[in-house]
């Protein structure tokens, strides 16, 4: 995926919560890319405009499985505090 | 219109690529950003935006010009960069300290700073600006500016006594001499301290550049933590020890000697150091005088036992100072007479151990007739190290008697205490073979019996001129 198409896409499967800017996520992709989570590719195929690509690596899938658990158990601990159905304290 | 939105984007990308990135990169920057704002106006135009203000849309939605290029400084570059800049910094201004150490002293108020002394301050100064302006052009960032307003008004406030580290390199001398009980500059050079009280741009100086010296690193600390490379990374934990460890240290460094006896003289003195040549002595021990005396043979003539003497005794002083401070020198030219006495003295300079070589009875021909050997104990010299244990406890306002106390109790045999009455002693000079001389001062001003100012010194020094005019 290209950088654009990363924040439409994050758009939609947000269904528009998150709104990244792009300022913001070019910078994390080089950071990423430099740390090793991502590959990049610049692709030109002739009829659309050259696009530089970016792909997960292995360490970057393996960071993210971390990551995906550790958001996990963060969110099912703020669901346990905030109540299942999302009842709040009642003084 | 293609021409309009174009050099919008140019307008826009040349803001965002910071200094100090190579041409590739700063190439693929450009390149995929200028492809995200294509496709984005694109967008804007397929939803009915006219091709200007899609344009300028897409380039508002990409964020501040400012923020997108630190950010991306940051993580193109790498730490790495600002660790060598951080660690340049401190060494550079240290060494600078070092230097104006060597070469900026200046031991009278009054006089005129030399022209080696001018020339270090100045050096500092470009130093600084340069590394600020460097620093400054890369990240635009308002920290750099008030980083050279600080080096700046410091280096005023000192000028043109010294390079503004001069004070810094000393703190470090000072912990490092609590620490490890030597002196930074002893280990291969001697050191001439001098402290004064009376002194008062010292006195408002040393106050302002403690003072500010802490507040500054501990606002440099807390303002690096707010610069984007001290942030977090975006992507994993970053707890910065290394910064961290270094603004600790250079605020410790800045900071801590204040709080030591030694170093509470900077507060309210004067405080200098110079470096004089270091000349070390071999040390003399009894077995080596009694093989000196062993050597010297009944009938050998004063030029032979000369000889033997600046042999085997290149430490021997020819003139000296006997108990009481009188000095006592060998008179070469003196005609021989039968009770013609011949005094050598000899002194281990760490040891409280003199040794006395008595020849005595060259006849009237000039032959050895007679000699003998003493060892004993008389005055001996102080010590570097000894010298520099009554100047670190020596503080502003002492008792007179605390004052003798501490001499006599640190320097038992001191010829120093002996006048120590009047408070002052007179510059002591003692002559080598070779040429070498020590010299030593003391001098104390008391009012009330409180001291107010003290001044010591101690020099080593090596004449080794000679007339080459025949």
């Amino acid at each position: 995926m290209y950088g654009y198409q990363i924040i439409k896409e994050m758009e939609v499967r947000s269904e528009f919560v998150f709104s990244l800017k792009e300022g913001t996520l070019y910078p994390i992709l080089h950071a990423m890319e430099k740390e090793g989570m991502l590959n990049s590719y610049w692709l030109d195929n002739g009829k659309a405009r050259k696009r530089k690509y970016y792909q997960i690596t292995k360490k970057g899938i393996k960071l993210f499985e971390k990551d995906k658990e550790a958001w996990a158990a963060y969110s099912t601990a703020v669901n346990k505090v905030i109540g299942s159905e999302g009842k709040a304290f009642a003084l | 219109m293609k021409i309009v939105r174009s050099n919008i984007f140019e307008e826009y990308l040349n803001s965002i690529v910071a200094q100090g990135l190579n041409k590739r990169k700063i190439a693929e920057i450009k390149e995929e950003f200028e492809s995200h704002l294509e496709d984005k106006t694109d967008r804007f135009i397929e939803i009915g935006y006219d091709e200007d203000t899609a344009a300028e849309k897409a380039v508002a939605e990409m964020g501040s010009p400012n923020e997108v290029r630190e950010k991306l400084y940051y993580i193109s570059k790498g730490k790495a960069t600002d660790k060598i800049t951080f660690v340049f910094w401190i060494v550079g201004l240290m060494a600078f300290g070092y230097y104006s150490l060597l070469n900026g002293y200046t031991d009278n108020p009054n006089s005129q700073p030399s022209p080696v002394q001018v020339a270090f301050s100045l050096l500092y100064i470009s130093f600084v600006i340069l590394l600020l302006y460097t620093n400054f052009r890369r990240r635009k960032s308002k920290n750099a500016f008030i980083l050279a307003l600080y080096f700046l008004a410091v280096t005023a406030l000192f000028w043109p006594l010294s390079a503004p580290t001069f004070p810094t390199f000393i703190s470090l001398n000072e912990i490092f001499s609590a620490v490890t009980g030597n002196s930074i500059v002893s280990q291969t050079q001697d050191i001439y301290i001098n402290s004064y009280n009376n002194y008062s741009f010292a006195n408002l100086g040393g106050i302002w550049f403690n003072g500010l010296s802490i507040i500054f690193s501990l606002f440099t600390a807390i303002r690096m933590r707010r610069e984007p490379v001290y942030k977090k990374s975006p992507i994993r934990k970053n707890n910065h020890m290394f910064e961290a460890i270094i603004a600790l240290l250079v605020t410790a460094c800045i900071a801590l000697p204040i709080f030591y006896s030694s170093a509470s003289n900077t507060l309210g003195h004067k405080f200098s150091l110079t470096v004089l040549q270091e000349q070390y002595y071999s040390k003399k021990s009894v077995s080596q005088a009694q093989e000196t005396y062993n050597s010297v043979k009944i009938g050998m003539t004063e030029s032979e036992t000369d000889q033997i003497l600046r042999k085997e005794n290149k430490d021997l002083i020819l003139s000296d100072v006997g108990p009481g401070g009188q000095i006592v020198e060998p008179d070469y030219s003196q005609e021989y007479t039968k009770d013609y006495e011949y005094k050598m003295y000899g002194g281990n300079l760490d040891n409280k151990l003199g040794i006395i070589i008595i020849y005595e009875g060259f006849d009237k021909t000039g032959k050895l007739s007679n000699k003998g050997l003493t060892i004993q104990r008389f005055i001996t010299f102080a010590s570097k190290t000894k010298i520099e244990n009554i100047y670190k406890k020596l503080k502003k306002d002492m008792k007179k008697s605390d004052v003798m106390k501490l001499c006599k109790d640190l320097y038992p045999d001191s010829i120093y205490t002996d006048y120590f009455d009047n408070g002052t002693t007179e510059k002591y000079s003692y002559q080598y073979i070779d040429n070498k001389t020590i010299e030593k001062e003391f001098k104390f001003e008391f009012k009330n019996d409180l001291l107010v100012s003290f001044r010591i010194n101690y020099s080593e020094t090596l004449d080794i001129s000679q007339d080459i005019s025949q």
